[in-house]
């Protein structure tokens, strides 16, 4: 070997160790830094987070169809054959006897329809069977088990979504049976009294137009929209 | 006078080749393996943070207020904007700024209910591994709903 080679040899022999060393090194340290760890669990955290969504949306349409039932029984809370200038008629007689309206299936029905409504936009709670109950204060609704499927890059899930809640709600059916009752005793103040005694008397504000005492009674708010609903109904007098 | 050649050659070359050693360990040491790392690391956070904002805008919806007296959830809130948007816009946009800052105070974002912006803290969008985007729905009065969107750009 000629004099004064072998130190750039062994310098450029080096320098190729080292590139190489360092570039597999580097290899190294990406390859194990690009794995993605815990995707399975991700998954199920998100699958858990999606059963809260759709739970919480189960509990707001409940509210929400509750309160629309609240409307819709003050709007139709309405004998058959029973409304006289635009209002409906409350009167102990049979036809017209507000103790024949079943106030609790009424309201159960449009509860069903309001609800079903709320559940068949969202297409994961489409076509949920459940079981709803009114309360002394509010109600409680519990669903059926519902089949659903979580399909992801390393793991697929079923799992059963089911919601069982009870919940305490402002308004109550108390308040219109309340309403019933007074209008009842109003009646028979009104075959012995005037219109202001009785108002007076019973804490209602009936306004008399001939025949008729009109009533207008905003006692009830809706416990969604925070508005005062309006319950109409008329006595009629002799 | 070769020697002395020799000898000063051999010394530049032992420097040179220091250098170049040192050179070459600073770059895989401070830039090439760093830089490795740290994209791997955001995007961990990204995927932490996926989860998280859905589970941010869950919350945000069933956060409590109190609206005349009565106690009731974000949830309402909206509900009720949609019924009297003057009534209600000011309340339900200053509580939404209030929880969305208090919680990404380091990350732009924006939230918006269908196509009505409601708040965001200088939002812009961003490359999209450094994005998170999330969705929910939200049953409003008589059967209809509105898309709460929120945006986060975790680029900070």
């Amino acid at each position: 070997m000629k004099k004064g080679i072998f130190l750039p040899i062994i310098a450029i022999f080096t320098i190729v160790i080292v590139v190489v060393i360092g570039f597999m090194f580097y290899q190294n340290t990406a390859k194990s830094r690009t794995e993605v760890v815990g995707e399975k669990s991700a998954q199920l955290i998100k699958t858990i987070i999606n059963y809260e969504k759709n739970d919480y949306y189960v509990q707001d349409s409940a509210r929400l169809a509750y309160c629309d039932s609240l409307e819709d029984l003050s709007s139709n809370y309405v004998i058959s054959g029973c409304v006289i200038d635009g209002y409906p008629e409350w009167t102990s007689e049979i036809n017209c006897n507000p103790d024949n309206f079943d106030i609790e299936k009424n309201f159960n029905n449009y509860f069903i329809s309001h609800f079903n409504n709320y559940i068949n936009i969202n297409p994961f709670l489409k076509g949920m069977k459940y079981k709803f109950s009114l309360e002394n204060d509010g109600f409680s609704l519990s669903s059926e088990p519902l089949e659903q499927e979580e399909n992801y890059d390393t793991i697929n899930m079923n799992y059963d979504f089911t919601t069982d809640f009870k919940t305490k709600i402002d308004s109550n059916l108390n308040e219109y049976k309340n309403l019933i009752q007074k209008s009842k005793e109003y009646s028979d103040c009104i075959n012995k009294d005037t219109v202001d005694n009785c108002n007076k008397k019973i804490g209602l504000n009936g306004i008399k137009i001939d025949k008729l005492i009109k009533f207008e009674v905003p006692s009830i708010k809706n416990p969604c929209t925070l508005q005062n609903i309006n319950i109409k109904f008329a006595i009629l007098t002799s | 006078m070769i020697n002395k050649k020799a000898q000063e050659f051999a010394i530049y070359g032992v420097v040179a080749f220091l250098l170049i050693i040192f050179t070459l360990a600073a770059y895989w040491y401070l830039i090439a393996v760093p830089y490795g790392a740290t994209k791997t690391i955001k995007q961990s956070i990204v995927a932490k943070d996926k989860l998280d904002a859905d589970l941010i805008l869950l919350n945000y919806l069933r956060t409590p207020v109190t609206l005349e007296g009565k106690e009731l959830f974000i949830s309402d809130l909206i509900r009720l904007y949609f019924i009297d948007k003057l009534k209600y816009e000011n309340q339900l946009k200053q509580e939404t700024s209030d929880i969305f800052n208090s919680v990404f105070n380091n990350y732009k974002y924006k939230i918006t209910f269908g196509s009505e912006l409601i708040a965001e803290n200088g939002f812009t969008s961003a490359d999209p591994d450094y994005m998170v985007i999330v969705d929910s729905i939200l049953p409003l009065e008589s059967s209809g709903i509105v898309e709460i969107h929120l945006e986060v750009n975790l680029k900070t």
